[in-house]
C-alpha cells in the first residue's frame, strides 16, 4: 500500500521490513512490463550511426593512430604553466590596501611610514597577542589586527642552554593595514588609531569596536587621533601626498 | 649584480597571508649562492619543511631579498665583559671592525648584547630595503654573513648569523606568530599574577586550567612539582610522551618555580621538539584562516600501497595528503602553489585517482581547463617521500586529443595491463562529440582510439553519461553509456573494450529488463552478485509516482533484473533525493550501496543496503552518527581507510568538519576533526 502524500518533509522514516511506500499522486507508476513512454524529443537513435563528421574549425584534427606518442615529460623539463591567475591577477585587479608603519613610545603613537600595497586585504576578524590595534573612521571600525612579540629583544640561548637574554624596549613598531577603498583622501585627519593591551594572548573574535566589548578586557595604551600631514616630517608628508593626492594640509 | 627579490614561497595575495621578508647582510656578489642556499636550508627545508610550518605553509609568503654588499662578511665588534657576561651594563667596546655592507649590522658574539647590533644607519637601511623590495611583511628574517652562532629576536625580527640551525628560528616564530611564552626554566621564582600567554600559568586547578582540554583525566594536576619539574606526581605512564602528553609541570616562562608549563619539553622550551598540543593549537588558531583550508574537496586513495586508503585534500592552490593508519589520518604531504615537477595548483583543478602505473599505489591525474590560458592534464606520482611529484604533463593537447573546457574523464583499465587508463568525453565544446581512449604507459598517456561523433552502435550527443566497469569479466574495463535527454526515448549502451577499441555488446532502447528508462535514471556500476562482472544499480526518484531501485546484473553481454524495489528496500523507504555510493560493507565481494537522504524527511538518514547477490537489506542511522550531526552540506567519499577486505568506510566532510565513518553495517564514527586534522593524545581543538 502506498501513502499518497507529497514529497515534503512530513515525518521520520519507518523501521521494519514491511515499509509503506511514499507516493507522489501527480506522477504515474512504472509498469511491471515497461512500455514505450511519451516522446521526449527529437528522433530515434539509429542502430548503426553513420560517421558524419562536419568539417571546419570546430572539429578536432583527424586522429592518426600511427602518430608517435608524445612523452609526458619533455627533455628540457616543464615550462611554467601559462597565465597564472593568482597574485598577478589580484594585484592588478584594482584593489589595494594601505600599510602604515606605526611607532609606540610610552603612550605616544606616531606614524612613520605609509605604503600602498596592490591586491586585496583580508582581515580575519579576530586578534591574538598581547596587543592589538584598531582603526576607526568617524567611529566606524575599519581594521583590527593583533600585534605580536613587541617590546622586547631576545638573544638566542647560548649553546647548551635554553635561556634568552631579554631586553625590554620602550619603543616598538608595528604595521597597520587598511583597505584603501574605505579611506578617502580627505578622511586622513579623522582616522583614529588605538593600541590596546589584553590580559591574555589567545585569539579573540572582534565584532564591532574593541572598546565596546568589555569581555575582551582591552586597555588602551596608546592612540593617535587623526593624522595631520602638516605635522609630519617633509619626506613622510610627501609620501602621504603621493598616496593621497587629494589630501591637503589644513589651513589652521 | 643588482639587488633583487624572489618570492620563494607563494601562497596568495600578500594582503591575505602572513608575509616573511628575508634579507642578507654582508653577502657580496660572490656570496649570493651561499645566501640563497642558507635561506633554503634554514627556512624552506628547515622551518617550513617540518611539522606545524610544513602543514600550514599555505598561510605564508616568503620573499627572499638579495642585497649585494660591497664587502663579504659583516662588521664585528668585541666587548670586554669584565667577567660578567650576563650583565651588559659594565661592558666596554675593545674593538670594532667595520665593513661596507647592505644593512650595516655588527656581530659581537656577546649574549648580553643580543649577539649583534645595528649600526648607525641600520634601521633606515632595513626599512628602505623592505619598502623597496617587499610589498608587505609581518616578519623579517635577516641572515648575517658570519659563521658564528647567535641571533637576536623580537619585534617581528630575527637577525641571525650562519652558525645556527633551523630549530631556533622555529622557536622564535613561536613568539612572533603565536605570542607564545618561553617554557624554559632558570633559577628565578615567579610570584606575580596569571601570565597572559596560553602556554604558561600559575593556576593549578584542573577545572579552570587554560589547557584543561588537553589533560587526560588520569593525569595528576599538577603533574610535576619542584624546580623545573618533570613527571613527579605518581607513576609516569609507560606511553607518556614528553612533548605531546599534556599535564602541568612547574617551571616555565623563564622561571624555575611559581609558574607552570603544559608539557615536559616543548619547542618553546628547548627548540628541537615539535610544538606541544597547547602551542600547536595556538599557532593553528591564529594562522588557520590564512591557510584558506577547507574540507570541501576530498579524494581518497591508497597512495602508499599499504592497503589503507589515504586522503588528499585540495583547497585553492594547495593539496595535503593524510596517511591512514587504519583508524586516523596523519599529514604526510603538504604543497602550496607548485608541486615538484611543475604543476601549479589552482581552484579549478579536478582530481582523478587511479593506479596509473600498476605499482599497487594510487597516482593522481589532475586536470585544469578553467584557470589557465589553455587546459592542462598532469600525472602526479609518488615522490618516494610520502609526497607527489609531476611525472607527465600535457599542455593544451596530446597527439589525437585537444583538451577543452568540458572534457570529462573516467578511470578504468580498459586494456587489462593493470595500469588504469582514462576515457575522456567531450560533448559540448566541438561541432561533434568525441570520446577518447587514453592508454596509460605508466609514465604518461597515449590516445589509442578516438571516436568522432559515433561509437559502434551509438551516436554520441552532449547528454551522454558514462560509467566504467568490467561488465564481461575479462579484466578489461568496459563502458556503459546512458542518454535520457537527447532522443525520442532513453538509451543505455554496453560497450565492450578489447583493449584498444570498443564494440557494442548490447544496446537497450527505451526499456531495460523490468525497467522503463526515463531521463532521471541514475546508474551505479557495482558487482552486486560477486561474479566478477560489473553490474548496475539503477535508481529513479524523479519520474515516477514512487521511487524505484533496480539490481541489474550483467551476463557479460546483457543485463538481467535480479530485483526491482518499488518504493522501499527492506529497511529503507526510498524518496526522491536519495543519494547512493558503492561499497562492499561485508567484504563478501558482493558490492553494496551506501545511501543518504538529507532532503525528504524531518531529519537526515545515512544507511547501507547490503547485497545478498540477488536482494538488498538496509540499515540506517538518523540525524547523528556518533558525534557527527548529519546535515545537508555533508559530502561522502566511500573508501577503505581501515585496510580490511571490506570496502565499508566513508569519509564525511563539509567546509569545516571531517569525519571517518565505518559501516558494520551499523554506522560508527571513528574520528571527527574540526578545521584541521590533528590527532591529539588527549583532547581536541574545539
Amino acid at each position: 500500500m502506498a501513502l499518497q502524500i507529497d514529497q515534503k518533509k512530513p515525518e521520520t522514516m519507518q523501521e521494519g521490513a514491511d515499509l509503506k511506500t511514499i507516493r507522489n499522486p501527480g506522477l504515474p507508476m512504472m509498469a511491471a512490463k515497461p512500455e514505450t513512454p511519451a516522446k521526449i524529443k527529437g528522433e530515434h537513435m539509429p542502430k548503426e550511426p553513420a560517421v558524419k563528421v562536419p568539417s571546419g574549425e570546430q572539429v578536432m584534427s583527424p586522429f592518426d593512430p600511427k602518430a608517435p606518442a608524445k612523452p609526458g615529460k619533455p627533455k628540457e623539463g616543464f615550462q611554467e604553466m601559462k597565465g597564472h591567475p593568482g597574485i598577478t591577477e589580484t594585484q592588478t585587479s584594482g584593489q589595494s590596501y594601505l600599510r602604515l608603519r606605526m611607532r609606540v613610545t610610552g603612550d605616544r603613537l606616531s606614524v612613520i611610514d605609509v605604503q600602498q600595497v596592490p591586491g586585496p586585504l583580508v582581515l580575519s576578524g579576530s586578534v591574538a597577542g598581547e596587543y592589538a590595534y584598531e582603526v576607526q573612521l568617524d567611529a566606524k571600525p575599519l581594521a583590527a589586527e593583533g600585534i605580536l612579540d613587541v617590546g622586547v629583544s631576545r638573544s638566542f640561548p647560548r649553546p647548551g642552554t635554553n635561556e634568552h637574554f631579554i631586553t625590554q624596549r620602550s619603543t616598538f613598531e608595528f604595521n597597520v593595514r587598511l583597505p584603501r577603498a574605505e579611506v578617502p583622501d580627505a578622511s586622513i585627519p579623522r582616522l583614529s588609531i588605538v593600541v590596546y593591551r589584553f590580559a591574555d594572548t589567545s585569539p579573540k573574535m572582534i565584532q564591532g569596536r574593541i572598546s565596546a566589548q568589555p569581555g575582551l578586557q582591552a586597555h588602551p595604551v596608546a592612540q593617535l587621533q587623526g593624522i595631520q600631514i602638516e605635522a609630519l616630517e617633509p619626506a613622510l608628508r610627501e609620501k602621504f601626498q603621493k598616496v593621497f593626492p587629494r589630501l591637503t594640509p589644513s589651513r589652521q | 649584480m643588482p639587488d633583487s627579490v624572489t618570492q620563494v614561497l607563494s601562497s596568495g595575495p600578500v594582503g591575505a597571508k602572513v608575509n616573511i621578508a628575508v634579507m642578507g647582510d654582508g653577502f657580496a656578489a660572490g656570496d649570493q649562492t651561499l645566501y640563497n642556499n642558507k635561506v633554503q636550508e634554514f627556512l624552506l627545508d628547515g622551518v617550513f619543511g617540518h611539522d606545524y610550518f610544513y602543514e600550514d605553509k599555505q598561510a605564508f609568503n616568503i620573499f627572499r631579498v638579495n642585497l649585494i654588499s660591497v664587502d663579504s662578511g659583516v662588521s664585528t665588534r668585541q666587548y670586554d665583559e669584565h667577567g660578567t657576561p650576563d650583565d651588559p651594563s659594565d661592558d666596554t667596546i675593545t674593538s670594532t671592525t667595520l665593513r661596507n655592507t647592505a644593512l650595516g649590522y655588527i656581530f659581537s658574539g656577546s649574549w648580553a648584547h643580543c649577539w649583534l647590533e645595528g649600526g648607525a644607519n641600520t634601521s633606515t637601511l632595513v626599512n628602505n630595503a623592505l619598502n623597496k623590495w617587499v610589498p608587505d611583511y609581518n616578519l623579517v628574517v635577516i641572515f648575517l654573513n658570519n659563521p658564528n652562532y647567535g641571533g637576536c629576536g623580537g619585534g617581528g625580527f630575527q637577525v641571525v648569523p650562519l652558525g645556527i640551525d633551523w630549530h631556533v628560528l622555529a622557536h622564535e616564530f613561536g613568539h612572533g606568530l603565536g605570542a607564545l611564552a618561553d617554557e624554559y626554566c632558570t633559577s628565578k621564582v615567579y610570584s606575580g599574577g596569571e601570565p597572559g600567554n596560553v602556554d604558561v600559568t600559575i593556576n593549578t586547578n584542573r577545572n579552570t586550567l587554560k589547557w584543561k582540554n588537553f589533560v587526560a583525566p588520569t593525569t595528576p594536576i599538577p603533574t610535576g612539582i619542584g624546580n623545573c619539574a618533570g613527571y613527579t606526581q605518581g607513576t609516569r605512564p609507560a606511553d607518556w610522551d614528553d612533548t605531546q602528553s599534556v599535564g602541568l609541570f612547574e617551571g616555565g616562562g623563564t622561571n624555575g618555580t611559581g609558574m607552570y608549563r603544559p608539557v615536559i619539553n616543548c619547542r618553546m622550551r628547548s627548540n628541537t621538539p615539535e610544538y606541544c598540543p597547547v602551542c600547536y593549537t595556538q599557532m593553528k588558531r591564529i594562522n588557520d584562516a590564512k591557510t584558506e583550508h577547507t574540507f570541501l574537496d576530498c579524494h581518497t586513495g591508497d597512495f602508499n600501497g599499504d592497503g589503507k586508503d589515504d586522503l588528499l585534500i585540495h583547497t585553492n592552490n594547495s593539496i595535503q595528503i593524510f596517511r591512514s593508519n587504519g583508524s586516523q589520518m596523519d599529514i604526510v604531504f603538504s604543497a602550496v602553489a607548485i608541486v615538484p615537477g611543475s604543476w601549479q595548483f589552482t581552484a579549478g583543478d579536478q582530481f582523478y585517482i587511479g593506479d596509473f602505473n600498476g605499482d599497487g599505489k594510487k597516482e593522481v591525474v589532475v586536470y585544469n581547463s578553467t584557470n589557465w590560458i589553455m587546459p592542462y592534464l598532469g600525472l602526479l606520482a609518488d615522490d618516494g617521500t610520502n609526497g607527489l611529484r609531476l611525472i607527465a604533463r600535457y599542455d593544451g593537447s596530446m597527439p589525437g586529443w585537444q583538451f577543452s573546457k568540458d572534457d570529462r574523464f573516467f578511470v578504468g583499465d580498459f586494456d587489462g595491463d593493470h595500469k588504469q587508463d582514462l576515457f575522456v568525453f567531450n560533448g559540448t565544446n566541438w561541432a561533434i562529440p568525441y570520446l577518447g581512449m587514453l592508454h596509460s604507459t605508466g609514465t604518461g598517456f597515449q590516445v589509442i582510439h578516438r571516436y568522432d561523433a559515433n561509437m559502434p552502435g551509438w551516436q554520441m550527443t552532449k547528454g551522454d553519461q558514462f560509467y566504467t566497469g568490467d561488465f564481461n569479466g575479462d579484466g578489461k574495463c568496459d563502458l556503459f553509456v546512458f542518454n535520457g535527454s537527447n532522443w525520442v526515448y532513453p538509451y543505455l549502451g554496453m560497450l565492450s573494450s578489447n583493449g584498444s577499441s570498443l564494440s557494442m555488446a548490447h544496446r537497450y532502447d527505451n526499456v531495460l529488463p523490468s525497467w522503463q528508462m526515463t531521463k532521471g535514471d541514475r546508474f551505479y556500476p557495482a558487482d552486486s552478485n560477486g561474479d566478477g562482472k560489473v553490474d548496475l544499480y539503477v535508481f529513479n526518484g524523479d519520474n515516477w509516482s514512487i521511487a524505484y531501485l533496480g539490481m541489474l546484473q550483467s551476463t557479460g553481454s546483457g543485463l538481467n533484473m535480479a530485483h526491482r524495489y518499488d518504493g522501499s528496500v527492506p529497511g529503507w523507504q526510498m524518496r526522491k533525493h536519495d543519494q547512493f555510493w558503492v561499497g562492499d560493507v561485508t567484504g563478501d565481494r558482493k558490492q553494496d550501496l551506501f545511501v543518504y537522504n538529507c532532503n525528504d524527511w524531518a531529519t537526515q538518514y545515512l544507511g547501507s543496503m547490503i547485497s545478498s547477490g540477488s536482494a538488498l537489506s538496509a540499515t540506517w542511522s538518523a540525524d547523528w552518527v556518533g558525534e557527527w550531526n548529519l546535515g545537508t552540506v555533508d559530502r561522502f567519499e566511500p573508501c577503505n581507510y581501515e585496510g580490511g577486505k571490506a570496502h565499508r568506510d566513508l569519509v564525511v566532510h563539509n567546509h569545516d568538519w571531517l569525519g571517518l565513518i565505518r559501516s558494520t553495517p551499523t554506522m560508527q564514527l571513528q574520528k571527527i576533526y574540526y578545521r584541521f586534522i590533528h590527532n591529539y593524545r588527549y583532547g581536541r581543538n574545539w
